[in-house]
């Protein structure tokens, strides 16, 4: 076990690193969309939500994930404070 | 009741063939009526895999085009009295059989068998529609390799666009060894990925390469890979079975000898 900790801590493993490969290029031979234009979807999201709440922007959290039947996009937007809460 | 299973999975070496041997083998140890075919017209190979290469007279071109009867191309395997195969034909190619012609052929044999196992080639062209055409389901075998998976993932879209009943995932060649230190995806991985469920998990091991070679399926034999198998055998027909565990611990020895190299 301590030996499993001593392992995890010195060296990447190319398990994980290959499911991340994979969860990517699975979403993306599917929706064939691009890095850029998750930024720029991203941008507009924050706009708007902009408007009616205060957000972290450090702590956003975009994904598309690859589902069955369908693909998903989860978006998490981190809430600081709702200024307006009356009208909210 | 009959049930038409297909074995694919898109990419080619994954162990579509060695599967379908021993899932057909399997069934007819537990008692089913289990016919194999080999859809895999132009590299014909279930046939070696099964050791019933010397008793080919006919194939399943020879039933389509009417050149002989049903019951003159089944091979019995004379192993197991409820085991029979459909070879392929060689000389052909895969534009000899129509995707309608295999759904007839399939359903010709439902009345005489419990199990139809579809061994499909690889690939997504006219051989994989042919091979899906009359399935009522489908075990897709993957390995745990970002090729066979990604392949995988593009066989189970195309099969639920072609509204396949049930979609199983068979992982291949796992070894624990290499799981347990991080260097390969493990079940879960898999199944977290590709988000169907998993029939079964098949370990790397070489007495699948032994079996092979002798043309005699391992499937409820004293190996690991053997009862694997079996066990995905009653999973299909119906059974809850727990899965193996194959967390094999190494030993002492190995473990010191790999902490010293590490040093």
């Amino acid at each position: 076990m301590v030996w499993h900790v001593f392992q995890g801590i010195t060296r990447n493993h190319s398990g994980s690193l290959a499911k991340k490969r994979l969860k990517v290029v699975l979403v993306t031979d599917k929706v064939d969309c691009s890095p850029e234009l998750i930024d720029r979807m991203k941008d507009d999201m924050i706009r708007a939500i902009s408007k009616y709440m205060t957000i972290d922007r450090e702590g956003i959290e975009i994904r598309i994930v690859n589902g069955r039947p369908q693909t998903a996009l989860y978006a998490a937007f981190p809430i600081l404070d709702i200024p307006n809460k009356g009208i909210c | 009741m009959s049930e038409v299973i297909v074995i694919t999975s898109g990419k080619g070496g994954v162990g579509k063939t060695t599967t379908s041997a021993n899932i057909g083998t399997g069934l007819a140890i537990l008692g089913k009526r289990t016919v194999l075919i080999d859809t895999d017209i132009g590299l014909r190979n279930l046939d070696v895999v099964m050791g019933l290469e010397n008793r080919i007279v006919y194939n399943l071109v020879d039933v389509v085009e009417g050149n002989c009867r049903m019951k003159q191309a089944l091979i019995r395997d004379k192993r197991y009295p409820n085991l029979y195969l459909l070879p392929s034909a060689q000389t052909r190619d895969k534009t000899a059989v129509s995707p309608e012609q295999m759904k007839k052929l399939v359903d010709d044999l439902r009345d005489e068998f419990d199990y139809i196992l579809l061994d499909c080639p690889a690939g997504i062209e006219r051989g994989f529609q042919n091979a899906i055409a009359g399935a009522d389901r489908a075990l897709v075998v993957t390995t745990p390799e970002v090729s066979a998976i990604r392949d995988a993932d593009r066989i189970i879209g195309l099969l639920e666009a072609a509204d396949m009943g049930m979609i199983d995932l068979i992982v291949n060649r796992i070894r624990m060894d290499m799981v347990r230190r991080g260097d390969m995806m493990s079940m879960e991985d898999v199944m977290d990925i590709l988000a169907v469920n998993v029939i079964g998990v098949v370990p790397d091991d070489e007495s699948i390469v032994i079996s092979t070679n002798q043309g005699e399926p391992l499937v409820g034999m004293g190996s690991l890979a053997g009862q694997a198998f079996l066990n995905i055998c009653r999973r299909i027909m119906g059974e809850q079975v727990p899965f193996l565990s194959l967390d094999v611990q190494p030993k002492l020895i190995t473990r010191l000898s790999r902490i010293l190299r590490k040093a």
